[in-house]
């Protein structure tokens, strides 16, 4: 039986390896072993950052904003901060009984009144192309009287990005985003101020790659890819700069579900990240979007594929929360990463019902509440009731700031804007 | 003559080394030069006011989400590696080397910067300078280059790194002002993804829990990082930094089995909890504090955090935070509270 470990992990657990060392009387073949072992763990082993080193990537990156000013300035401290991983959870679209809907409400809604949590359930049965008649009747997304913005919110922010020439991944999970209301979105948003250092995207459409995770499974299967492709591009950084080509663009990385039918998948190829040859209004060098370091993370619904697999029971599901603690291991890792994303999850809420709201928590539970860094909910009013136009923002969790604070907003056409009230409210504390 | 002189000479020698082997080797005043420790003075009221924490020894801050241990590791980490008497003006702090591992990847740097910038320019203002003279800079400066930071985003990534810190820390601690602490936050940020391991295939006993028993067995080839054998390194790779550098560790702990359940309906102990860091971690865990947060009014359902934060939407009073001394056990029970400096006792009151 060899005394040296045969493997990186059993040298690592290994007891008796600092009695080896000490004693100085190993084999040739089992020092050059040793030596293999201890370079390969000096390898895996990750650096070791100084404040200073800390204080420099700090003062390098920028805010990214949210596209609503009142939930920047005041819930996240400027804005969305690269490295760091914001929850936003809040209730998901419902029919509530003898409400008249004032937005057109798509087909399968009004077929179906379900309760809310099988919303998911409808959206997971409309990509298998069941409900798929439906899919056009309300190409401006429907707003749903509970709904209180999450994928809006999402949208405004994918599309400020994207204007200010930001690589963003946009992962969706319940098909909820749709190329014409990102579009509306863009056009909607104010119109930026030029700025020197700042470059404007001719076409902000193409900055958005859109991929599409229906389990969990494939979007681990996504954020390794990401994670691998961060790695890729710290490599190529370190090589010589290649001279800019007019690729023709490899095709877009979507999950694609053979079931779709042809008008959804036209629609994901308008926003997805093709470099065709229009000519971008940078100018200089056009570089292609592979080569540009993700800004921008957003996964729409991260719930909606955890709780199907959260839960006690024996059964399929027991290692749910492996899965979870996974998921967010892969997006902190990646947002720590070089470049410095940052990441956008949403949640939607479990529990209680119309008449006791106030029980309603947010999904994923106890073991997902330590993992992100800041959590935002979006409460609106329910609906028939007088404050049901009453949106607020209000932050459960937040390292620089006490929770409780609450911003009111407003949805329109271009998602989620900062509330009518905003210049006279001060923003109030929920709580002491 | 000629025979007692050899005798003579030999039982000269044998005086001599009497006589040397009686000699002192050192004073107490060497000894103690030589061994003494610092207490470290950690600047958390929450644990100043009970014990002083010295090298070798190891504490567990153990609480389920939101109750404030980040920031709690933070302060410490502030308070240590403050500058004492810097450009004329004393911070109070100990000007010592810091290692933050960080497996949760919520330490914040805003925070730190913040909290030193709150201690900075209050020294100053205390020592008379005036606001608009203030400089914080070169104190932040001085402060930031003692604070080292690993981020590890796996069990492996962590081993890995402490095995191949060990003469970091030892240039670390040779440097002027020593290493003050050693900080980890969350060792259970990787539960669930270490409990999804299986154990080594064939022999060994199988499953998870057998893992720790030959030597053989872990040398095996394949042999996975299963929870058992992750905890039982990253406690002995601990006790071997201890053994080289005398420093104590402050580890926080995310307590995944809250005790309280509202479906049980017999009444528990708010503050006994399922614990999920296995044997040989629990052995080398010398300290443990226990901090809690509830809602304080009647519509809080079970403690340990589920229906605690939530039930805040209802507009109940003011969270109410706790914390208690599990080992060494101690009856009082401390209301804290947390703000931008980080945490601060409000009351100790009686057992609870």
């Amino acid at each position: 039986m060899s005394r040296v470990p045969k493997t990186v992990e059993a040298y690592l657990t290994a007891t008796n390896v600092d009695a080896l060392e000490a004693e100085g009387e190993l084999l040739p073949h089992e020092a050059q072993a040793l030596e293999a072992l201890r370079a390969a763990a000096a390898a895996a082993a990750p650096p070791v950052l100084s404040g200073t080193d800390l204080y420099l990537q700090l003062a390098a990156s920028k805010l990214l904003s949210t596209g609503c000013e009142a939930i920047d300035e005041h819930l996240l401290r400027g804005g969305l901060r690269p490295g760091q991983l914001v929850e936003v959870c809040g209730e998901s679209g419902e029919l509530a009984a003898g409400s008249s809907p004032q937005m057109p409400m798509p087909l399968e809604l009004q077929l179906l009144r379900q309760p809310s949590h099988s919303i998911h359930a409808l959206k997971h049965a409309r990509n298998w192309g069941f409900l798929a008649v439906c899919a056009n009747t309300c190409p401006y997304g429907p707003f749903a009287p509970t709904a209180s913005g999450k994928t809006q919110l999402c949208l405004t922010a994918a599309a400020t990005a994207a204007r200010q020439a930001k690589r963003v991944v946009y992962i969706d999970t319940s098909n909820a985003l749709r190329g014409k209301r990102l579009q509306q979105v863009v056009e909607s948003l104010p119109p930026l101020a030029p700025q020197a250092d700042q470059p404007t995207a001719a076409d902000p459409l193409k900055f958005v790659e859109v991929r599409r995770c229906y389990d969990v499974h494939s979007l681990l299967q996504a954020l390794d890819e990401l994670l691998s492709h961060q790695a890729q591009q710290v490599q190529q950084a370190q090589q010589a700069q290649r001279a800019p080509q007019n690729s023709g663009g490899p095709a877009p990385n979507d999950q694609q579900n053979p079931g779709q039918d042809v008008q959804q998948q036209q629609q994901q190829q308008q926003p997805a990240a093709a470099m065709t040859a229009a000519p971008t209004a940078a100018g200089g060098a056009r570089r292609r979007l592979e080569d540009l370091p993700i800004e921008l993370l957003i996964i729409d619904s991260l719930s909606a594929l955890i709780t199907p697999v959260l839960g006690g029971g024996a059964g399929q599901h027991s290692q749910g929360h492996a899965l979870l603690a996974a998921a967010a291991t892969s997006l902190k890792a990646f947002a720590a990463g070089p470049g410095l994303p940052a990441v956008v999850v949403t949640n939607h809420m479990v529990g209680g019902s119309d008449e006791r709201r106030h029980e309603k928590r947010p999904a994923m539970g106890e073991s997902w509440r330590n993992q992100p860094h800041s959590r935002i909910q979006l409460c609106k009013g329910p609906p028939g009731s007088a404050s049901e136009q009453q949106c607020t923002a209000v932050l459960r969790a937040s390292p620089l700031l006490p929770p409780g604070i609450s911003v009111p907003y407003t949805l329109g056409t271009a998602g989620v804007a900062a509330g009518p009230e905003a210049a006279e409210v001060q923003p109030q504390p929920m709580q002491l | 003559m000629q025979v007692d002189e050899p005798q003579r000479d030999a039982l000269a020698d044998y005086e001599e080394q009497i006589l040397q082997w009686l000699r002192p080797d050192e004073t107490a005043g060497q000894l103690l030069r030589r061994t003494y420790v610092q207490p470290l003075r950690t600047g958390l009221p929450l644990i100043d006011r009970f014990t002083t924490l010295r090298g070798g020894q190891v504490l567990e801050i153990a609480s389920a989400a939101g109750c404030g241990r980040t920031t709690a590791l933070l302060q410490v980490a502030a308070s240590c590696i403050l500058p004492g008497p810097f450009n004329g003006i004393d911070y109070g702090g100990q000007a010592a080397h810091v290692l933050f591992f960080d497996l949760d990847g919520k330490m914040d740097v805003v925070k730190l910067l913040e909290m030193l910038d709150a201690r900075i320019s209050q020294r100053q203002t205390e020592a008379g300078v005036p606001l608009e003279q203030q400089d914080e800079q070169p104190a932040m400066q001085d402060s930031l280059a003692r604070f080292h930071l690993v981020r590890c985003h796996s069990s492996f990534e962590l081993l890995a790194s402490l095995r191949t810190l060990r003469p970091a820390l030892d240039a670390l601690a040779a440097a002027p002002g020593g290493l003050a602490c050693l900080l980890i936050d969350n060792v259970a940020a990787f539960y669930y993804l270490d409990k999804a391991a299986r154990g080594a295939p064939a022999g060994g006993g199988g499953g998870v829990f057998a893992g720790g028993g030959a030597a053989e067995d872990i040398t095996r080839e394949g042999a996975p990082l299963t929870l058992y054998r992750v905890h039982a390194a990253i406690a002995a790779e601990l006790r071997a930094i201890q053994r080289r550098v005398r420093v104590p560790v402050i580890a926080s702990k995310h307590v995944l089995f809250p005790g309280g359940r509202e479906a049980a309906g017999q009444p528990q102990d708010p503050w006994s909890h399922r614990d999920s860091m296995m044997k040989p971690w629990q052995d080398l865990v010398t300290h443990r504090l226990m901090l809690r947060t509830e809602i304080s009014s009647s519509s809080s359902r079970g403690v340990g955090g589920r229906g605690a934060a939530h039930a805040a939407a209802a507009g109940a009073g003011p969270p109410v935070r706790l914390a208690k001394w599990v080992l060494p056990e101690d009856a009082a029970v401390v209301r804290y509270g947390l703000d931008q400096d980080g945490v601060h006792v409000l009351q100790v009151g009686g057992p609870s």
